[in-house]
């Protein structure tokens, strides 16, 4: 892992009495992190924090082991930023837009850099139409283009696919993905939707009320919450869910089709229980195997569990 | 520098662009500084009496008032309230430029549209276009303008909502006036004796003209102290907003 570039620790926050952070101490793996956690978890205040938004009531938020509040100047000159409800001049065109902004990165030739731009975010075509006739998936690119015009060392992108279609979703994945293969720039998705993250991330931090749940590479953490889960493929699968269901050795039981993914307690009771039981139902085993974790297990598992496991 | 300019035609450009907001208060005022009128003057000063419409016209006072709260609301507290300086705040700009630059195109914007009624209304009354009273009275509305611009930005960035700054302003033109009700055209305080007094002074000491236009001029240490009244709430008032906008959280 490159080192992070990203880093909070004990990052508390308070509004009035609301406890939005608590004691958040997460970091990004330095390529392409995700940040989940359910709506209303703190994603867009901690990342509002990392912005120079808001001030912490305690602790510390920083990029580049610059502190995000006092030094919020100077990150912005190597950052990109798409909020999770953009909010842009209505009355511009999208190339008169992203022309200001141009000036404000100092690029040169800002209107053939925001002209190319657009193209690449697939806007080439609306890039004179305002802002106002924009559906909400084009101020989504538009914010993509704002965020990565001036080829920042690292974007945040707050809920980026949020009102994107399936194809716009896969869009802005692959668009990430080359951005970061071809321009090395780092990125940081916070999302609640997480099939999609796991097409491009390799680092995740989860985050549940205000407080991290867990983080790592996927595939650690894919490999740890894994651990005690089964995946069995059966002839009659509801028939099995009812044998199981109540077995004291069961920690979590669910069907998918025609498969049943269980997470268990006890590995030893469940091998002795669960052959019998097939044994006695006459149920057909097609395919019985430990699984590695999806990200939407990882993220369901730990967030159930709210507190990092030990 | 570079980023004032930009953002200046920035603000131009997003709020400017179809001006109706803008026609409309330039109507109005000019309707406010014609109604005191009682036909075509005859006199070089009956024409000078009532050019004094421009700084005795309470509605003129009112209209700008409205509409610079207005102004500022839409350009400040909106913005903020609606997430939409989150855009600025997001790029490398300093926060006291986005500020200066917003303060500075609406109150100048609104300072072309009082002039431009200002000296339709004198072209009107017969006053040649570079009449010294035109200027006057512009210098002494931009004393005005200042005070209640300063007022409307305050009440912008430190309430962050749209309507509480648009009330605000008004209700202090309001307290203002009822605080000194009396002898008003002397009163520092009160926004037309403010002006009043300065602009009193000032034609007193460019234009000969008989005393009963407008009385006795008033003193230097008095015009000093009209002048300053307003100069100092607004500078107060400015260094307020500006320590407060460049560490506001927006969340």
């Amino acid at each position: 892992m490159t080192s992070p570039t990203i880093a909070t620790h004990d990052l508390t926050k308070l509004f009035g009495k609301f406890q939005a952070l608590d004691r958040l101490t997460l970091q990004d793996g330095g390529g392409i992190s995700g940040f989940v956690g359910p709506n209303g978890a703190g994603k867009t205040t901690t990342i509002h924090v990392l912005m120079g938004f808001i001030k912490p009531t305690y602790g510390k938020a920083a990029i580049f082991n610059l502190d995000s509040w006092s030094k919020s100047a100077q990150i912005r000159k190597r950052i990109g930023f798409l909020p999770e409800k953009p909010a842009y001049p209505g009355v511009f065109t999208a190339k008169r837009f992203l022309e200001h902004i141009a000036h404000f990165h100092r690029l040169q030739e800002p209107r053939q850099k925001a002209k190319k731009v657009l193209e690449e975010v697939g806007l080439g075509s609306a890039s004179e139409k305002q802002i106002k006739t924009y559906s909400a998936g084009m101020q989504q690119r538009l914010g993509l283009a704002q965020a990565i015009m001036s080829n920042p060392e690292l974007v945040i992108l707050d809920e980026p696919t949020a009102n994107l279609d399936p194809t716009g979703r896969m869009d802005l994945l692959e668009k990430i993905k080359q951005l970061h293969k071809d321009k090395n720039m780092k990125f940081f998705i916070s999302t609640h939707i997480l099939s999609e993250l796991e097409k491009v991330c390799s680092w995740v931090s989860i985050i549940n009320q205000g407080a991290l749940v867990d983080q790592g590479p996927i595939q650690e953490l894919s490999e740890k919450y894994s651990e005690n889960t089964y995946k069995i493929t059966v002839s009659d699968p509801a028939k099995l869910m009812e044998a199981l269901q109540n077995q004291p050795f069961i920690e979590q039981i669910r069907q998918e089709e025609n498969s049943i993914y269980v997470r268990i307690k006890n590995t030893q009771a469940f091998m002795k229980s669960f052959f019998k039981t097939m044994a006695k139902e006459e149920i057909e085993i097609k395919e019985f195997k430990q699984t590695q974790g999806a990200l939407e297990q990882i993220y369901d598992m730990s967030v159930r569990r709210k507190k990092p496991p030990t | 520098m570079k980023d004032f300019f930009r953002l200046v035609l920035w603000e131009i450009e997003e709020n400017w662009r179809f001006p109706s907001l803008e026609i409309i208060a330039a109507i109005l005022m000019y309707f406010s500084l014609t109604s005191r009128s009682f036909g075509i003057p005859k006199t070089y000063n009956q024409v000078l009496s009532y050019s004094v419409n421009v700084v005795y016209s309470f509605w003129l006072l009112m209209f700008e008032v409205v509409f610079i709260a207005v102004f500022f609301s839409r350009s400040v507290a909106e913005q903020i309230e609606k997430r939409e300086i989150l855009t600025l705040f997001a790029h490398p700009i300093k926060r006291t430029t986005v500020l200066l630059a917003k303060f500075l195109t609406n109150m100048l914007v609104i300072l072309l549209v009082i002039s431009a009624s200002v000296i339709i209304y004198g072209l009107f009354i017969g006053l040649g276009p570079l009449h010294p009273v035109h200027y006057i009275t512009i210098l002494v509305a931009f004393l005005q303008l200042l005070f209640f611009s300063a007022i409307s930005l305050a009440c912008s960035v430190f309430s962050k909502s749209s309507w509480a700054s648009i009330i605000i302003p008004i209700v202090t033109l309001f307290a203002l006036m009822f605080i000194a009700p009396q002898d008003q055209a002397n009163s520092y305080i009160s926004p037309l004796g403010s002006i009043a007094t300065v602009y009193r002074y000032l034609i007193s000491q460019l234009i000969p003209i008989e005393s009963y236009t407008f009385g006795t001029p008033p003193s230097t240490a008095t015009f000093i102290g009209a002048v300053l009244f307003p100069v100092t709430i607004s500078a107060f008032l400015l260094t307020l907003s500006f320590i407060y906008f460049r560490k506001m959280e927006v969340d």
